[in-house]
């Protein structure tokens, strides 16, 4: 089988182009990265949240069927119980499904739903992994996955891995498998799909990103990681509706990966710029949160919802400007990506509930049946690094050098909210209806007309021409 | 009692609703005893409900001011309005005990018997629009005539759809011919019209004002804004931005201002105008995407970071800093797309309930004003003397060839060549372009044209 011919067309921005079958796509990337016939290329997903989940089912649909080929594996941690109440609505979804059902009887694997259902049987989550239902995301039933709950054996010799864990595991996760990489000889690729962050304050103020944290865990060299990002209703994906993501890395890996990752209903753009694109990933979960509280308490009003748009916008465009030097480009992902995660996703879900008082923030950031929340974090995060006096800027009327932090009332409000809890979350609505806050254009008129770029912020020393 | 002055010139302590009005007066020359006149022209949802809220707010200043509305008599109310406007009044006990108060209740009856005709203007001075059903008003003074309304007007509030301004507005020229002071005027209207004619340019709702009237453009201004017109006098929490000269806008939108209601202020009147109008635009394609794909999020995401790098590419033809409009297009943008009438148009069209036949303006709903500024923007972007550098063909092209989804609305919305489906080609086409190649294409290169504008 030779390589892909050149589309009929001459191939459009970003290098895509029509008429690649999907055979082909695997066999050039399987060259480029030096598979022989018969050494199968092996993608491993770490983390089986939803977005992994569907990640690996997208590939497994896409490619599963070349087994020779390629191998996609999914690893999760064993040992998590699904309860009665998720067992019962399982086996609604199963029997709903007309296709789902013959799947699971020709392949032998219903009963235990029914004994679960029943009460009989505990069934635990990388069991009904295999067969498609993601813990977090029983409504969508996926194709039957290969699931593996020990790391080692999951990771050892994968070509691919897949980040589908929360930040806050990723660190962890990722040492460990620097420990079974230690001897490899061929350095894997990495994308990850992580969006939250860590603020470091020592020695300087400054953002880590899951990439960062991965590199450091495994010493694999940053031109093999790569961030997806996007927006990112999981389920929305699965089901095909049409979807824009954005693969941002080194040159070597992220054209081909565009490439082999793009589907009908699945497009994906690339970007150099790594790392603004992973932090923008996790700001604008945090202002998801409020968007979510907002709509709560103003029951869905199409007016308050503009009018904290117009806001928090004005804040990540502000929080940009810290942290790029030329951040106008981000508006057009960031743009549709913060539209989406304000509109629904599983932060603004998350803002809904506590403002209607049916979660609490007791409860901790990782919600059954909807995983982690990562802006929780990510408020901490962004909040503890803008207040740093270090990185002063001038208050454009009171004449003074100020923290960041204090040009950004809604990330305040959601701080004292989400992590001091010294204010309860319809005090959002207060952060918007002051009218003493400047007008959302004079914050951004600030950012664009001083200098208030921080290379320091993104770990990158002043005078480094970026890569 | 003046409290501490905040940003913006807005005051905190004490009442100061009787203060603004005495200092709007103050500034307009008002002796005592002579009442100011605020009068709304037209009386759609959102002209009416201006009206309202200035009625509500100050009206009850009877010797100091006089709010009125304008609007053409002789629009009767079908029978199926009025029985829902029947059961509007019976479910709301503070309308109907008003209704019987004022001895102005059992027309309504007669009319849901079918047994009388209502017409807007009789039921608008009950507070009832006929655009707005469902969210009744305080009573309004309705005046059907123009001359009487106008005449001695001080301040002119124009909630015309565009299409009308320039008709209505050269007839009230007539009227104040032999004014001796100039009225302040502040227009609602989003629409524009484009004029090809020595060159391409765009004419805004104020400048139709300006020409047909010989106000002054100093004495025009134009107020903005998410505009869901029944949300805002519910008062959910509202912000708008009014566009002028540094004489008026300030003072006004002191005056406008309300517990829920913000006005910001700004001096670029034509620049904000005319997003006002191209939002509406998107809107009707957010409608249909979102109706065709069952309100996918997803789907909606897409449309959306492809429709607002248009939006960012357009306003680089017309304005020198379009990033200063990055904050309130965003806003007015996210409302308009979630909700509002283009939206809603554009979502008819798509599940067939309504056609493009039946015109642009809708019973029980107004003027669908993104239609006609579909073909304007259009036609003005497809000028041959405007054209761009193609980023790569390596040849000029007219600037629409790089605006996929206002190109497929024309053809969608205006030459009717193609079914609102085609709105999803434009997203999925694997061809198009990144978006942020567009934003990065008219942020690196001279495209600014201000023959646009009208400016020199």
């Amino acid at each position: 089988m030779g390589g892909a011919e050149d589309a009929p067309r001459a191939a459009a921005a970003n290098g895509h182009g029509n008429g690649a079958t999907v055979e082909e796509k695997l066999d050039e990337l399987r060259r480029l990265l030096g598979k022989a016939d018969g050494d199968p290329l092996r993608i491993v997903g770490v983390g089986a949240g939803a977005w992994g989940s569907v990640f690996c089912a997208l590939m497994q649909d896409a490619y599963g069927h070349l087994r020779d080929k390629v191998q996609v594996r999914i690893w999760r941690r064993p040992g998590r119980a699904v309860d009665r109440a998720t067992a019962e609505h399982l086996f609604e979804v199963i029997n709903a499904r007309e296709d789902v059902l013959r799947r699971l009887i020709r392949r032998c694997a219903y009963l235990k739903y029914v004994e679960g259902r029943l009460g009989d049987r505990t069934l635990y989550a990388d069991e009904i992994l295999r067969d498609g239902f993601c813990l977090n995301m029983i409504d969508t039933p996926l194709c039957p996955l290969k699931v593996v709950t020990n790391l080692q054996e999951a990771v050892w010799d994968a070509d691919i891995v897949i980040n589908g864990l929360p930040s806050t595991d990723t660190r962890e996760v990722f040492g460990e498998i620097g420990r079974y990489w230690k001897e490899r000889i061929t350095a894997p690729i990495i994308l990850s799909l992580a969006k939250g962050i860590e603020a470091s304050l020592d020695p300087l103020p400054r953002i880590i990103t899951p990439t960062q944290m991965i590199s450091n865990a495994t010493g694999v060299p940053l031109e093999n990681i790569l961030y997806l990002g996007g927006p990112n209703i999981a389920s929305e994906i699965y089901n095909k509706e049409y979807a824009n993501a954005r693969i941002c890395g080194a040159d070597k890996w992220r054209k081909p990966l565009a490439k082999f990752l793009r589907q009908p209903h699945f497009i994906v753009w690339d970007n150099s710029d790594l790392i603004t694109h992973e932090v923008m990933g996790g700001l604008k979960n945090v202002y998801a949160i409020g968007a979510g509280m907002v709509a709560a308490l103003t029951n869905e009003s199409a007016t308050s919802k503009s009018v904290y748009f117009a806001l928090c916008t004005s804040e990540m465009i502000y929080i940009t400007h810290l942290l790029e030097e030329e951040p106008e480009k981000l508006a057009g992902p960031l743009l549709a990506d913060t539209y989406v995660t304000l509109l629904k996703g599983r932060n603004a879900w998350y803002g809904q509930k506590l403002a209607k008082g049916e979660l609490t923030l007791e409860m901790g950031d990782s919600i059954k049946g909807k995983g982690t929340i990562q802006g929780v974090s990510a408020v901490n995060a962004f909040y503890e690094l803008l207040s740093q006096d270090s990185l002063s800027v001038m208050h454009p009327e009171a004449n003074r050098s100020v923290a960041p932090v204090e040009m950004c009332p809604i990330l305040k409000a959601l701080y004292k909210i989400l992590i001091k809890r010294e204010l309860p979350p319809d005090s959002i609505l207060q952060a918007i209806r002051d009218e003493t806050m400047y007008d959302p254009r004079e914050r951004i008129e600030m950012a664009q007309g001083h200098s208030l770029y921080r290379p320091s912020l993104l770990g990158q020393p002043k005078g480094d021409a970026k890569a | 009692m003046v409290g501490s002055v905040h940003v913006n010139g807005s005051v905190n302590g004490g009442n100061g609703t009787e203060e603004r009005l005495d200092e709007l007066r103050r500034l307009l020359g008002k002796s005592d005893g002579d009442l100011l006149k605020i009068v709304g022209i037209g009386a759609g949802a959102w002209g009416s409900v201006f009206a309202a809220l200035l009625q509500d707010a100050y009206g009850r200043f009877r010797e100091k001011v006089q709010i009125r509305i304008w609007r053409r008599a002789g629009r009767s109310v079908d029978r199926t309005t009025a029985e829902h406007l029947f059961e509007v009044i019976n479910s709301r006990e503070d309308v109907l005990r008003r209704l019987i108060r004022r001895c102005a209740y059992l027309k309504y009856v007669e009319a849901r018997l079918g047994d009388r005709t209502l017409y807007a203007d009789e039921i608008l001075r009950d507070g009832f629009c006929l655009n707005m059903i469902d969210t009744p008003l305080c009573p309004l003074k309705v005046v059907t005539n123009l001359q009487e309304a106008v005449w001695d007007a001080d301040i002119v509030v124009n909630g015309l759809p565009s299409t009308e301004t320039r008709e209505v507005f050269e007839e009230i020229s007539k009227y104040w011919k032999e004014r001796i002071s100039v009225p302040v005027i502040i227009s609602l209207a989003k629409g524009i019209e484009a004029s090809l004619d020595p060159i391409p340019r765009i004419i805004t709702p104020t400048q139709m004002i300006s020409s047909a009237t010989g106000v002054p453009t100093e004495n025009i201004l134009y107020l903005g804004g998410p505009n869901i017109a029944s949300e805002i006098y519910n008062k959910e929490y509202a912000n708008a931005r009014i566009c002028g000269s540094n004489k008026w806008r300030k003072p006004l939108a002191k005056f406008l201002r309300q517990p829920h209601f913000i006005v910001w202020d700004n001096s670029d009147l034509v620049t904000h105008e005319v997003m006002g109008g191209l939002k509406n635009v998107y809107a009707i394609g957010a409608g249909m995407v979102a109706a065709l794909t069952n309100e996918s999020a997803t789907s909606k995401s897409v449309y959306f970071a492809h429709c607002t790098s248009e939006m960012i590419f357009i306003t680089h033809l017309l304005t020198e800093q379009p990033e200063k409009l990055a904050g309130p297009l965003l806003a007015d943008t996210y409302v308009t797309l979630l909700k509002g009438r283009n939206a809603w148009y554009g979502q008819m069209l798509a599940k067939g309930e309504l056609s493009p036949d039946m015109g642009d303006s809708i019973k029980g709903k107004g003027m669908i004003q993104g239609i006609s500024a579909v073909g304007a923007f259009f036609e003005l972007l497809s000028q041959p003397s405007l054209s761009v550098q193609h980023p790569e063909e390596n040849k000029q092209v007219a600037p629409a060839e790089l605006c996929p989804i206002l190109k497929r609305l024309y053809r969608i919305l205006i030459k009717r060549e193609l079914s609102t489906r085609d709105i999803l080609q434009a997203l999925r086409d694997e061809t198009m372009n990144d978006p942020r190649e567009r934003i990065e294409m008219a942020q690196s290169h001279a495209f600014y044209r201000p023959s646009l504008l009208g400016k020199p």
